[in-house]
């Protein structure tokens, strides 16, 4: 067919599965979701764990990405569903031969882990057996969508300026959600892979409590301070939380305190996959929450009016994709009043690749005509009688004329 | 003996096509290389609204996704460069190819792209034939002719032959039924300035469908054509391939780009970015000018130096007062509404085109005002209904580009003109001034600004010097390798070149067809 490769995705609804399925989309796959389907524009076959998946699913797949998990249900007996689930999967995709299928364990996975949930990923890792079917031992995502762990450990960082925690000088593997939607398309694409478990995870350490006030400073501005529990208590005390908090618990707690450190550097480097550290990862926080007072301040200039949510997200995705991704230094009172640029506005000097504020000023009017509350002041359908046009045009003109000279002097550092 | 190596065509741009279809039907293997990644359908949305439903009605909902893209691409900076690489190309357009190809440009703007349908993927769609003294004197001109035929009945063009500028651009294709034209357009054609000025305005020929052809659909009047097709109406190349793909004798890769064209001894042999050798049993060069120009010299070995043809361009605007106040057309087309020929005195000739100022962005135009933001949008909203923005082209002789092979790989394009070139582009500034104001369109005081060389595309010229290659395509000193893109178009007239490069790429694809095939 004259298309790209074919990328099946179970658990594509999930924290990691929708950003993988947007990257893979932007990698040139195609995608299709085995489950629920992250949004309308990904096609998906109905399919629950444990289920044989539907022919038409598999046909034709080059590679399968198995992130789909079923959280047993409290107090279950007998053998988790995963396991049965996963080996029915993969009768499929050797019966289909598809050519890579990559299983989403976790850093955790070992045989003899504290936790049940690394047990869990170490037994279903073991059905995995033809040399296409890899493992990526996947380390601690943060970034993305505020959900997971990830979005848990932002509730919990937002919530308290001082958070007791047990482990917290463990050290902890972290993988930005970006980075590791990387790896798993790499995994799914390479021709020759030398082993059978990858580990997608930073191969250098960070304590659990330095990422959380990394976190906490970075992503939410504000000093965290971490206090070192013992784990025994802690676990009395999460068993009373979760009956409020039912992601809090146990498993939880264990599942942090007890993670084990891998020596992936070999992978990442065989992978050609590139890790930041933490601190890295998490600067576009810091510079988001200055780039939307600014977007805020431009958006209201040029549309007259509050921008809605949604152009006012668009002006911050712009300016970090395409923009330099930095906040201008604009000086309080602009962003305040954002009307007195009517007064600052330079006169011409469209910086190409500088990012100045005529470019900014252009793509927030970009922003304004995208939508119908800006694109109804620069498009008249209706008509006006013509003298009202003239005149119009004549007094704009002869407003602009004045403010010219004022913009010439005041706009000059802005160019 | 019949010899299983492919026919290698690369590149699945408008060249890459038309070259394609003739050695297909001929019942030769041919595999297509093409450096981009087939990432989905190429097309808009077909249910997207008109332009003026999207900017006007609040109930339609996430106008933005069809207007800047639902990855916001919308929003990057294309610096001097159409303004269509931003409304309508796809995310990342273009983007990896100056990289790819070492591109280092002085003087010059380059335009190109690794996706499926190369620039077709964004151009006008404007269409003329190329006559008599306009055609590279190396080129046949009776099998062109043909060509021109064979490829307007293949993608679909609309236009009329009882037109003012009928004569101009060729008259005996085969035609769909024009377009129609907006009340602005209709009310300037309608003018008959009294002549002797140089001026010819008409009708334009489109590769727009105005009746369905195959699975692509007529023109649904939407008006957003500078956000791209919704319903195939504009001819992509990238459209043709499923076509292609069903028979049997045709193969196409994605993401398989040719970094260099050798020889084993029996043939050539093509290596792939990922180190991949093809071996073929010609290859046919139709990755765009700067691509294949690239592959060849580099091929050849050596620092040699070769003229790089393009068309100066400039952009104006003019102003119909008696329109002031108007509203805005919700029904029609929004590609180029009317074109127009201004003969200069002495110094040869300007051709272009006059779009609809409010089929296209606002803001780019806003960009040229030295108002303040809400200043500019208060004028342009006022200015839009009577104001059309137009497109010129002088011809190719006027500029004096070199590309020339770096030591490295990479590509030296250094942008320049002849000396005459910027008296010759205000003389027919002028000249268009005083014809345009006697039909009641005033150009708008500095908004004729050419544009830096390079940034309106349109190179050729190349390699088709006889040093370089033959009238057929064939690389002097590369056996078993052929051009068929504008890189063997060696005269450029003020027309637009597309069409004229897709027939000579099928006159090419015939004749090869027939070589090869031992006819």
């Amino acid at each position: 067919m004259v298309a790209g490769p074919r990328l099946v995705i179970t658990g594509a609804a999930g924290y990691i599965g929708a950003a993988l399925a947007a990257a893979a989309r932007r990698d040139g796959w195609r995608v299709v979701a085995l489950g629920r389907s992250p949004d309308p524009t990904v096609p998906s076959h109905p399919w629950r764990l444990g289920e044989d998946p539907p022919a038409e699913a598999l046909a034709g797949a080059d590679a399968v990405i198995h992130l789909a998990h079923q959280w047993a249900a409290p107090g279950a007996q007998g053998e988790d569903p995963n396991i049965p689930g996963t080996e029915r999967l993969l009768e499929a995709t050797r019966r289909h031969g598809v050519r890579r299928v990559v299983f989403a364990s976790s850093i955790s996975a070992r045989e003899d882990a504290l936790n049940a949930y690394g047990r869990l990923k170490w037994r279903v890792e073991q059905t995995l057996r033809a040399p296409v079917e890899l493992s990526a031992r996947i380390g601690l995502v943060y970034g993305g969508a505020d959900a997971g762990l990830w979005g848990l450990l932002c509730k919990l960082v937002r919530l308290t300026p001082i958070l007791p925690m047990v482990g917290g000088g463990r050290p902890i593997q972290p993988i930005r959600m970006d980075e590791l939607c990387d790896g798993l398309l790499r995994l799914a694409r390479m021709p020759a892979p030398t082993r059978a478990v990858y580990g997608l995870a930073s191969p250098t350490t960070i304590s659990f409590s330095a990422f959380l006030r990394t976190v906490a400073r970075l992503r939410f501005h504000r000093p965290l301070m971490v206090i070192s529990l013992p784990l025994g208590p802690v676990l009395a005390a999460v068993d009373l939380v979760s009956r409020v908090v039912p992601a809090i618990n146990r498993e939880r707690v264990l599942g942090l305190a007890g993670l084990p450190v891998i020596d992936n550097a070999a992978d990442i480097a065989e992978l050609g996959l590139e890790i930041r550290s933490v601190v890295d990862g998490l600067a576009p926080f810091a510079r988001r929450k200055a780039i939307l007072r600014e977007g805020r301040a431009l958006l209201r200039y040029v549309l007259g009016v509050s921008p809605p949510m949604g152009m006012l997200r668009h002006y911050v995705t712009g300016i970090e994709s395409y923009g330099g991704g930095r906040p201008l230094d604009l000086p309080a009172p602009l962003l305040t009043v954002p009307g007195l640029l009517r007064l600052a506005e330079p006169v011409g000097g469209k910086g190409e690749g500088r990012h100045t504020l005529v470019e900014r000023l252009e793509m927030a009017m970009i922003l304004a005509e995208s939508q119908p509350v800006g694109a109804r002041r620069l498009y008249d359908y209706g008509g006006t009688p013509r003298w009202k046009s003239v005149l119009g045009l004549v007094g704009i003109g002869a407003i602009e004329a004045l403010l010219l000279p004022v913009r010439m002097v005041l706009g000059r550092r802005y160019r | 003996m019949s010899d299983a190596r492919p026919v290698v065509v690369v590149g699945s741009g408008p060249a890459g096509v038309s070259v394609a279809w003739p050695l297909v039907e001929a019942g030769l293997p041919v595999l297509m290389l093409d450096a981009g990644a087939e990432a989905g359908p190429s097309r808009v949305a077909a249910d997207r609204s008109s332009l003026a439903s999207l900017r006007t009605d609040f109930g339609t909902g996430r106008s933005w996704r069809h207007l800047i893209g639902p990855t916001l691409s919308g929003l990057r900076n294309v610096g001097y460069a159409s303004p269509k690489l931003r409304t309508s190309a796809a995310p990342g357009f273009g983007e990896d190819y100056a990289v790819a190809l070492g591109l280092d440009a002085s003087g010059f703007r380059a335009v190109g792209a690794f996706s499926p349908g190369g620039l077709s993927a964004v151009w006008g769609a404007v269409v003329c034939a190329f006559q008599g003294e306009e055609l590279d004197p190396r080129i046949d001109a009776g099998a062109l002719d043909e060509s021109y035929r064979r490829v307007a009945a293949r993608i679909g063009i609309n236009g009329s032959d009882d037109d003012p500028l009928a004569d101009y651009l060729g008259r005996g294709l085969p035609l769909q039924p024009p377009l129609p034209v907006s009340s602005a357009a209709a009310a300037l054609l309608a003018k008959k300035g009294p002549g002797g000025d140089g001026l010819t305005v008409g009708r334009l020929r489109t590769a727009i469908l105005t009746r369905d052809l195959g699975d692509r659909n007529a023109c649904d009047l939407g008006r957003a054509c500078m956000w791209g097709c919704g319903v195939g109406a504009i001819y992509n190349s990238a459209d043709e391939l499923p076509a292609l793909w069903g028979r049997d004798n045709f193969t196409l890769r994605w993401r398989a780009e040719v970094v260099a064209v050798e020889s084993d001894g029996s043939g050539p042999v093509l290596r792939l970015r990922d180190g991949e050798k093809v071996a073929a049993r010609a290859v046919i060069l139709a990755a765009g000018v700067l691509s294949t120009t690239r592959l060849v010299l580099a091929a050849r070995g050596g620092g040699q130096s070769v003229p790089l043809l393009n068309n100066p361009a400039v952009s104006f605007a003019l102003l119909s007062p008696s329109r002031l106040g108007r509203p805005l057309a919700a029904v029609g087309h929004g590609a180029a509404q009317l074109g127009f020929r201004q003969i200069v005195a002495g110094k040869g000739e300007l051709f272009g085109m006059l779009y609809d100022a409010d089929t296209m962005s606002a803001v780019d135009i806003m960009s040229h005002m030295p108002f303040s933001r809400p200043g500019a949008a208060a004028v342009a909203r006022r200015l839009l209904p009577a104001v059309m923005l137009g497109l010129g082209y002088l011809p190719g002789a006027y500029s004096r580009n070199r590309v020339t092979l770096a030591a490295d790989g990479g590509l030296k394009i250094e942008g320049e003109t002849s000396a005459d070139c910027a008296a010759t582009m205000a003389a027919a500034g002028k000249a268009l001034r005083r014809s345009m104001a006697r039909l009641g369109a005033h150009m708008l005081p500095g908004s004729f600004r050419p544009y830096p060389p390079g940034a309106e595309v349109h190179y050729a010229g190349t390699l088709a010097r006889p040093e370089d290659s033959t009238a057929d395509g064939a690389i002097v000193g590369l056996p078993g390798v052929v051009v068929a893109d504008a890189s063997v178009i060696g005269r450029l007239p003020a027309k637009t070149h597309t069409f004229t490069a897709m027939a000579n790429a099928d006159r090419i694809g015939r004749l090869w067809a027939a070589r090869l095939s031992g006819v």
